[in-house]
């Protein structure tokens, strides 16, 4: 059983090992296993480019607007969903799933229309807007669990209490899904950065992200500087969604003296 | 409160959304819809073959991602020493993207790819040619390998979290009136991990069938999937061909509507099993 975990274990992380090694190499002829000469001095080249540094902020901008959007589009539907019956709540759960199972391109491929028809084909807006139908589904999903979870009662005693709804709010719910608002935005913010056909169809190759800087030279076969950028695209991801939870933690201990 | 009449007033903004998204891009589709064009997409041979082809690779991946999924959920069960160590190794292949895999597969499976050395070394072969074609080959390899490395830890772990939710009192029972380890997995957890096993299954099952830059990028013609299809039709110049990729799309958007409508169903048979489990146990 352990010999069977450990395999896997390794499995899911040997690939991104090479991966490293592919990006730290300058050249790599055929028979040899590792690299002739490993140098970082290509990576800078490529990391400092205005190229690079447009992308990522591209990307960022893109993930954190989409993110916010979600947000705000899902917080009060999954509230309901999670907390009240109504007629319509299977429809809605089944709206909410859809963009799960049709297929990103697809869905893309109909929106293309209809953002030409209303001029936002080749914004930031638009690409933000496809990018929210499909971060939508998870987020949905996370934070109806979360209010299924913690339910009212809480917000019904503050009420009682004489608090009023913005205190409710800021005082009682937020805190309360937090944890479950930093995972729906984690899902989101990975969901919209990881985009690639959905940004190039409706950004129409105005706007350039990371993925779309590193889809070329895939189908180039030019592995050396694919890699560099797949690195660089994993690590702006992690180190965003590292500093957003950091963030979270010490907003919790700073105003409520706890840990999430 | 007033929210408990009025959950209308909550779900409107996402409602309105994802009906002045997902709803105009589907009209706009279902709009183009002439039988002629209908008639012409079913009749194309490429169209038929992209269907195959898509289902092939979809049930294929499906399969093998949700079987060794599952086996290996039942192995990490009984793992107890570094579990959080690996169930985090686990995670990476779930959270890296499409895009960056692709990278790695073509790194580690072409012909001159790291698995190609290896076969060098071991003087299994004398140059590149030699190694078996495993990316933009004939039996989409490349593109299942893509989805065996993500899938896979997906299936393992949401298995493993739902038969820890399990009660283990079942299997004790069984194990008590004489059964071995594994009958207890074959006809006790097993079972009990239906739901489960049915909703990874149309999950994976609906991104193998819908991805779009994996076999975009890693496809031969052969291997050419539905969306790909589409979608180049619609960089098309030509306004038939236009028509052709919103027929196709309709038709993907109806398959993906039966997953979804099955995918709903498992989970109120999940969310049945989870209550008759008796969590409190």
């Amino acid at each position: 059983m352990y010999l069977v975990a450990w395999t896997a274990a390794v499995a899911s992380a040997l690939p991104l090992a090479s991966l490293v090694v592919l990006a730290c190499s300058a050249q790599w002829p055929f028979p040899r296993l590792l690299p002739s000469v490993f140098t970082v001095d290509h990576i800078a080249r490529l990391l400092f480019t205005p190229r690079l540094a447009e992308a990522v902020r591209t990307s960022l901008a893109m993930a954190l607007c989409s993110t916010a959007l979600t947000l705000l589009l899902v917080f009060p539907a999954a509230k309901a969903a999670g907390l009240y019956s109504f007629r319509g709540k299977e429809a809605l759960k089944l709206l909410a799933l859809l963009p799960v199972m049709v297929p990103a391109a697809t869905v893309t491929m109909g929106l293309h229309y209809v953002m030409i028809r209303a001029s936002l084909a080749g914004t930031m807006l638009g690409v933000v807007i496809v990018h929210t139908v499909f971060a939508v589904p998870y987020a949905f999903r996370i934070l109806m669990h979360v209010f299924e979870l913690t339910g009212e009662r809480h917000e019904e005693q503050a009420a009682m209490l004489g608090a009023g709804p913005w205190l409710v709010f800021s005082a009682i719910t937020l805190p309360l899904v937090m944890p479950g608002m930093v995972a729906a935005a984690t899902m989101s913010f990975i969901i919209s950065f990881s985009q690639y056909i959905t940004t190039f169809m409706i950004g129409g190759g105005r706007l350039l992200t990371v993925p779309l800087l590193l889809v070329p030279h895939v189908q180039g076969g030019e592995l050396h500087v694919a890699s560099v950028y797949s690195l660089v695209f994993i690590l702006t991801a992690l180190v965003a969604l590292i500093l957003l939870q950091a963030l979270v933690r010490r907003y919790y201990r700073e105003t409520y003296f706890l840990n999430p | 409160m007033n929210g408990r009449k009025q959950p209308y007033l909550y779900i409107a903004p996402l409602v309105i959304f994802m009906l002045l998204t997902l709803g105009l891009s589907l009209g706009h589709a279902i709009s183009g819809l002439t039988w002629e064009h209908l008639r012409a997409v079913l009749a194309n041979r490429d169209f038929t073959h992209s269907l195959t082809a898509t289902l092939g690779v979809a049930a294929v991946a499906t399969l093998f991602s949700n079987v060794i999924g599952a086996a290996l959920a039942f192995a990490l069960l009984n793992v107890q020493a570094g579990k959080e160590a690996v169930r985090r190794t686990l995670q990476l292949p779930v959270i890296m993207p499409h895009l960056v895999v692709t990278v790695i597969v073509f790194h580690l499976f072409a012909q001159t790819g790291v698995l190609a050395r290896l076969a060098w070394w071991a003087g299994l072969i004398d140059n590149p040619n030699q190694f078996p074609l495993l990316v933009f080959d004939h039996f989409a390899i490349g593109i299942m390998l893509v989805y065996l490395y993500k899938q896979i830890p997906f299936v393992a772990l949401l298995c493993t979290d739902a038969l820890r939710g399990i009660s283990h009192r079942f299997g004790e029972v069984a194990a008590n009136l004489g059964a071995n380890a594994w009958q207890v997995a074959a006809w006790i957890y097993l079972p009990l991990l239906w739901p489960t096993l049915m909703a990874t299954t149309l999950i994976t099952f609906a991104f193998a069938f819908g991805a779009f830059e994996v076999p975009f990028l890693l496809g031969t013609p052969a291997w050419r999937t539905l969306p790909v299809e589409a979608y180049l039709l619609h960089i098309n110049i030509d306004p038939t061909a236009q028509a052709r990729a919103m027929v196709i799309n309709v038709l993907i958007t109806g398959i993906s509507l039966i997953l979804a409508l099955v995918y709903s169903r498992a989970e109120r048979l999940l969310a049945h099993y989870r209550l008759g489990s008796g969590d409190g146990v």
